[in-house]
């Protein structure tokens, strides 16, 4: 059995300028009008490539989250899926009966009723006559708008609008369901209602893709998620992973145009606090490290986390006191650490170079992702040689229920540190 | 294209004309039977959508081309415009050239604005946008079908009896609906990209009612000899010709219209199937 959807080398252009689109638009007409190939390879003057050469597969009965900051060609990737559009470059070889939920309610007619438009807009979606009637029962009892069916959609609340497109496409009975942020506009009663429906098809294999700006919900029902960043792929696997590089790329001042996934294991600055600290260290981004050294940005809740902070100071600091606090995304401080270099045995200084490794055999941090704030300090609290929030990682628990939230406001996990280099 | 019963499809540029031509009318031949549901749905949603909103409601069917007809018989009767004299009774004459002309000219204009006032659609789902083209059709013939009635009351009212050579009229008719379609696949698409067409087709098809005869023959002069190469000429006085047993056109004129048609249809039938990956992108 081949697989439901493959994506080869995929790329699509647009035009910037309308004048210039009404032209190319003409001139690809009139050459497909006399049978030859409209030149679709290269960029005219004024095109740029909203989608550029993306890859992957999907598997029967994986969901597939697809996410990127607006403007990153997730919806004309979608619309390719969809047939709307069709790639310049690449093929799309799709296996299965597609349903596609682009937008809401999109073929309604505003001066029909809700009746009128169930038939109107299932025939649009590929379901005959029969198979309407006899889900109608089914779609009344899901979109949930009761004695208002017979009342033109034009007097419809914006919320009843959705939950009727959203009925009707999910009783297309597809294969392959695009889903493209429609979630977000219904209420919490029927997001819950759309996401269980969702986890009722996939358990009888269906294939979907789902494009959201929401992580939360992404991370939730996905197997898989693919990046996309100003139209090229960025990474494709682990949700939680994916969500992280995506939450990098909407903090835009500390992720630029070089952003690649060479360095996708390191924390950058988030945040400083200029003309505070007397920066006599300097830290330019810290990396993590799990029990077998390797870099990692998603840990376990349980696991076992090294906090490795590469340093270059002045001159020798001596006696330092270095703070450590872990921030969740709500910006509610959740642990912290305060070392005193003066109780270690071993380093009462820090050399003009090196690496502090703060080690925390059990970090116990709740799924959530966090940023750390680091800050080193003289001996009495007073000088402050660094200061900065770095971010972010995130931590997950490896038992189905996702748990959020603060455990303890602060405690202290236990730790050990030692210097390098 | 709609995936409706098909398990495998393929999406790459340019794919239509990489196919061959009977993969092309295949695909011409299964936008029509696959979704003639989808069409149906079309059309009676566009004329109640039409209607329900109104208070003459279906009225409005009748109320224009009885006003013009009116107006033509109060010009000729003042004396304002002399019409040449015609072989059978005005009112039957003249009604039964402006259905046609309606027929035409309304299936024209409804399919030029089929896509466009569909645009939102079209962008965020996936079926065969000539769906939509022949649900304008179709509503231009329910309109038109409507209106004969109307031309029957009129025969009956002057107790005239038909040529034999009616039995005729329903391929002339045809001919004119593929005629009318076949010009609405392509102004359809060109609206598409350029919004000036439905305007400037609208001003053609005014101009075009009154250099054809339409609601006066039209015998003599440089008109007559424009005629000649006038397609809806030979449609309507054909039309006109069979039903009432006059002799304005040679019918052997009609014939090779109503074939040419038929011809033009199938041609840009197919270069709309061509160019249609290319509206959603455009619109």
């Amino acid at each position: 059995m081949s697989k439901p959807i493959i994506i080869d080398k995929v790329s699509k252009k647009f035009s910037k300028n309308l004048k210039k689109s009404m032209l190319y638009g003409m001139t690809d007409i009139m050459l497909n009008t006399f049978g030859i190939n409209a030149p679709s390879d290269r960029l005219r003057k004024e095109e740029f490539w909203a989608v550029d050469d993306v890859s992957f597969d999907v598997e029967k009965g994986e969901t597939l989250g697809l996410i990127g900051v607006n403007g990153s060609g997730k919806s004309t990737l979608l619309k390719m899926l969809n047939g709307i559009y069709y790639p310049d470059k690449g093929k799309i070889t799709i296996n299965g009966r597609v349903g596609a939920l682009i937008e809401v309610g999109a073929g309604f007619h505003a001066m029909l009723t809700g009746r009128e438009n169930i038939y109107v807009n299932g025939a649009i979606l590929g379901m005959s006559k029969q198979e309407i009637n006899k889900k109608f029962d089914s779609i009344l009892d899901f979109a949930d708008i009761g004695d208002f069916i017979d009342m033109p959609v034009k007097f419809y609340s914006s919320g009843m609008f959705v939950r009727l497109g959203f009925a009707i496409a999910v009783h297309v009975e597809p294969e392959i369901l695009l889903v493209d942020e429609v979630l977000s506009v219904g209420d919490a009663n029927f997001r819950r209602k759309c996401i269980n429906k969702m986890a009722e098809l996939r358990k009888q294999g269906l294939t979907m893709i789902l494009v959201s700006h929401d992580t939360q919900t992404v991370q939730s029902i996905s197997n898989r998620v693919v990046v996309i960043h100003k139209g090229k792929m960025q990474f494709v696997g682990d949700p939680m992973e994916a969500c992280h590089i995506y939450e990098l790329n909407t903090s835009k001042d500390n992720v630029g145009e070089d952003f690649s996934l060479t360095n996708k294991n390191h924390l950058p600055i988030v945040m400083s606090y200029p003309g505070f600290s007397s920066k006599e260290v300097s830290i330019d981004e810290i990396y993590l490290t799990d029990m077998n050294d390797d870099k990692k940005i998603v840990y376990n809740y349980d696991e076992e986390v090294t906090i490795n902070v590469p340093y270059k100071t002045e001159s020798i600091v001596k006696n330092p006191v270095i703070k450590i606090s872990f921030i969740n995304s709500s910006g509610i401080v959740c642990m912290g650490s305060v070392i005193k270099f003066q109780n270690i045995k071993d380093i009462e200084v820090l050399p003009n170079e090196g690496i502090i490794k703060i080690k925390y055999p059990k970090m116990q941090l709740n799924t959530d992702k966090y940023k750390i704030s680091f800050s080193i300090w003289d001996s009495f609290h007073q000088a402050n040689y660094f200061s900065a929030h770095f971010g972010w990682f995130s931590t997950k628990a490896d038992w189905p229920a996702v748990i959020s939230g603060v455990n303890t406001p602060v405690c202290y996990a236990p730790y050990s540190i030692r210097l390098d280099g | 294209m709609g995936n409706k019963k098909r398990s495998k499809v393929e999406y790459y540029s340019n794919l239509m004309i990489k196919k061959s031509i009977p993969e092309q009318l295949y695909i011409m031949m299964f936008s029509v039977i696959e979704f003639k549901e989808l069409i149906i749905r079309f059309l009676r949603r566009d004329i109640t959508v039409r209607y329900k909103q109104s208070i003459l409601g279906l009225l409005w069917v009748f109320i224009i081309p009885v006003i013009s007809i009116l107006f033509f018989v109060v010009l000729n009767k003042s004396g304002v415009m002399n019409l040449e004299k015609v072989n059978i009774p005005y009112p039957l004459y003249a009604i039964v050239g402006i259905t046609c002309w309606q027929l035409f000219s309304n299936s024209l204009m409804y399919s030029i604005n089929a896509l466009v006032g569909a645009g939102g659609m079209i962008a965020k789902i996936n079926f065969p946008k000539s769906t939509l083209i022949f649900a304008a059709i179709g509503r231009a013939f329910v309109e038109f079908l409507i209106r004969c009635v109307m031309i029957i009351a009129v025969a009956m009212y002057y107790q005239y009896i038909p040529s034999w050579k009616i039995i005729f009229v329903p391929l002339v008719i045809i001919s004119l609906i593929l005629f009318s379609t076949a010009l609405g696949f392509l102004f359809s698409i060109l609206n598409c990209i350029f919004r000036d067409i439905g305007n400037v087709i609208q001003l053609i098809m005014t101009f075009c009612m009154f250099v054809t005869p339409v609601l006066y023959p039209i015998k003599k002069g440089a008109l007559q000899i424009l005629n000649q190469y006038n397609p809806l000429n030979y449609f309507i006085n054909g039309i006109r010709d069979l039903a009432f047993g006059l002799n304005t056109v040679p019918i052997s004129s009609v014939m090779i219209v109503c074939g040419l048609s038929v011809l033009l249809f199938i041609i840009l039938w197919r270069l709309f199937i061509i160019v249609e990956p290319r509206i959603a992108e455009r619109i």
